[in-house]
């Protein structure tokens, strides 16, 4: 049975970074009880090239349109393993942003939905755009309170719109909209927080995850009829390109830059694990 | 749920807008809902009441529950905008509820933390102050409102502000008073009710604070006098939804509790007729509104 995984996230969540560390792991199979790589039956030229990219420390930016091809990889786990097949397109961040304010969907985008099997949700620490009330900036600055205005009477105030929306919101907007629309009864939602190496402090995902984004935090925890969710922190580079070139250069195993951190689990370079959870493929994992 | 126009080779979704009447029925009556109606003229500060209901769930859990589900999330952000930074204002404000929208319910389903219970939702009217102003001078218009025979809570909002100040607190208190008396002679004995003060850091600010504790002691003895026997326990809350900086009260102050009052039971079974007169229904039918009332 093919398991398909719905990979979304906004713009610049670290999806396609994730999809080539993910390819090279699967294809190079030098992961120890991670997905690997099968047998080959379709075109991967996309999965190669950003595989390259990755390689090379280069951004690894979205292809083309191709990158959104739907190709299936067969995959076994272990030498004994279970044999599966799954599919993981690397979908625009820019259109599934564009589409919650166009409230709508391609057809083809929603029929893929709604035969997922499981739903990997990116969030990039860095590109976490806040709700952050007048009231509070006004205390924090120590300003005098103004005498109040009615709406309107600030010229240079905005108008609402959709894009403005917190990043939190629109990642529970989205999660809603698939959770409604998703065929199981019952699915696994994997939150990938990217670029792990990033957060400072050493906190649980899941911890970071309830202190950034709240109310997706709460969403997730209180649908657990609806859904089983679990929070990864993923560093899929193992640094900052720039300032770690060197060192990442340095290591032998590529697959070895990669971090991947668990609640309550050791830093591992096993990347294809919240795939293999979200999508059911090892059910004897923890 | 209304959906955009449908392009060909695309799938509308949901708006995430507020909901409006037939939208509002069909979530009640798809799940226990609780309906609330926050009750108050124009400016007392029911839209901001609603807005800085949300803004907590984006802090984290709120009032021992947990966000769980949002049909109009979109709906909440657009009252919140004028509150944030991201509008550029240098003071925040809530934008007038237009007298033409009918939109005008918002959406919340909320889990108990403790896991025990599960989750519940929220329907809550955010209507223009006019609407409340035609109740207030004429009982009969409440009989065009028939979700406030639905409802389980109606929370009367009474202007901590004007309370505060010598010049505006008799009109204040008499606006409240005679919204409650026409409510209940509307028929409506369903819902639990409330008084809610709000801008309760403005009314400690007024020219009358200093007799403010005493005109509020009054006030809510002449309606305990009047309406005892028909309002079942009233309780009232001072809340400071968004206070302005520099006084005792943090954003938020006691609305918790008003969600504590919401979030439980009204006081008896659905009436049929929102009238006098009015006849109980089955159980199941608590959880929909009627017919045809003015979509407001």
């Amino acid at each position: 049975m093919t398991q398909q995984g719905l990979l979304i996230g906004l713009p610049g969540s670290g999806k396609t970074t994730f999809v080539a560390a993910l390819w090279h792991v699967i294809a190079s199979q030098d992961v120890e009880g991670a997905l690997a790589l099968q047998i080959l039956e379709a075109p991967v030229d996309h999965l190669n090239t950003l595989r390259s990219r990755w390689l090379r420390l280069e951004e690894t930016h979205r292809t083309s349109s191709n990158a959104e091809d739907i190709t299936p990889i067969h995959v076994t786990q272990g030498e004994e393993g279970a044999t599966a097949t799954i599919v993981i397109p690397d979908l625009a961040g820019e259109s599934i942003q564009q589409d919650l304010i166009d409230r709508k969907w391609e057809t083809t985008f929603a029929e893929y939905v709604c035969g997922s099997t499981g739903v990997l949700l990116f969030v990039h620490p860095e590109r976490v755009d806040d709700s952050w009330a007048i009231t509070d900036a006004i205390e924090i600055a120590g300003e005098e309170p103004q005498v109040e205005q009615s709406a309107g009477e600030e010229s240079d105030s905005t108008e609402w719109h959709p894009a403005g929306v917190p990043t939190q919101v629109k990642l529970v907007d989205l999660i809603q909209l698939v959770a409604d629309r998703i065929k199981r009864q019952r699915f696994r939602v994997a939150v990938v927080v990217s670029a792990w190496d990033l957060i400072d402090d050493q906190e649980s995902p899941s911890a970071w995850l309830a202190k950034e984004l709240p109310l997706l935090s709460q969403f997730l925890l209180s649908a657990s009829r609806r859904l089983e969710s679990r929070v990864y922190g993923v560093s899929a580079q193992g640094g900052e390109l720039l300032k770690d070139g060197d060192r990442l250069k340095a290591v032998i195993k590529a697959s070895e830059r990669i971090q991947v951190v668990h609640d309550n689990s050791s830093v591992s370079h096993d990347i294809t694990a919240p795939i293999r959870w979200a999508l059911n493929v090892d059910e004897e994992e923890n | 749920m209304s959906t955009n126009r449908s392009d060909e080779g695309f799938v509308p979704l949901p708006s995430g807008e507020a909901l409006n009447v037939d939208e509002a029925n069909q979530t009640a009556r798809s799940s226990v809902t609780r309906v609330v109606v926050p009750a108050g003229v124009a400016g007392v500060g029911k839209t901001t009441l609603l807005s800085e209901i949300y803004e907590k769930y984006l802090e984290g859990p709120f009032a021992e529950h947990r966000f769980a589900y949002s049909k109009t999330l979109l709906g909440f952000e657009q009252r919140a905008h004028h509150a944030r930074v991201a509008s550029r204002r240098l003071t925040p404000t809530t934008l007038r509820t237009p007298i033409s929208d009918t939109r005008a319910f918002l959406h919340l389903r909320l889990a108990p933390c403790s896991g025990k219970l599960p989750p519940r939702d929220l329907l809550i009217a955010d209507w223009p102050g006019e609407a409340f102003r035609e109740m207030r001078d004429n009982v009969q218009t409440t009989w065009s409102h028939p979700i406030l025979a639905r409802a389980d809570h109606i929370a009367f909002l009474v202007d901590g502000e004007s309370l505060g100040h010598l010049e505006s607190r008799q009109e204040a208190s008499h606006e409240a008073d005679m919204l409650i008396q026409s409510v209940l002679d509307g028929g409506i004995k369903r819902a639990a009710m409330s008084v809610v003060y709000t801008k309760w850091d403005a009314a400690l600010a007024g020219n009358g604070s200093d007799q403010l504790d005493e005109f509020r002691s009054v006030f809510e003895d002449m309606l305990r006098r009047k309406h005892s026997g028909r309002l079942g326990e009233l309780r009232f809350i001072r809340t400071a939804a968004r206070p302005k900086p520099g006084t005792p009260f943090n954003r938020g102050h006691n609305l918790d509790e008003v969600l504590r009052c919401w979030l439980g039971p009204p006081r008896g079974r659905l009436l049929v007729n929102p009238t006098p007169h009015g006849v109980a229904v089955r159980e199941f039918d608590n959880f929909r509104f009627f017919g045809q009332g003015r979509q407001q």
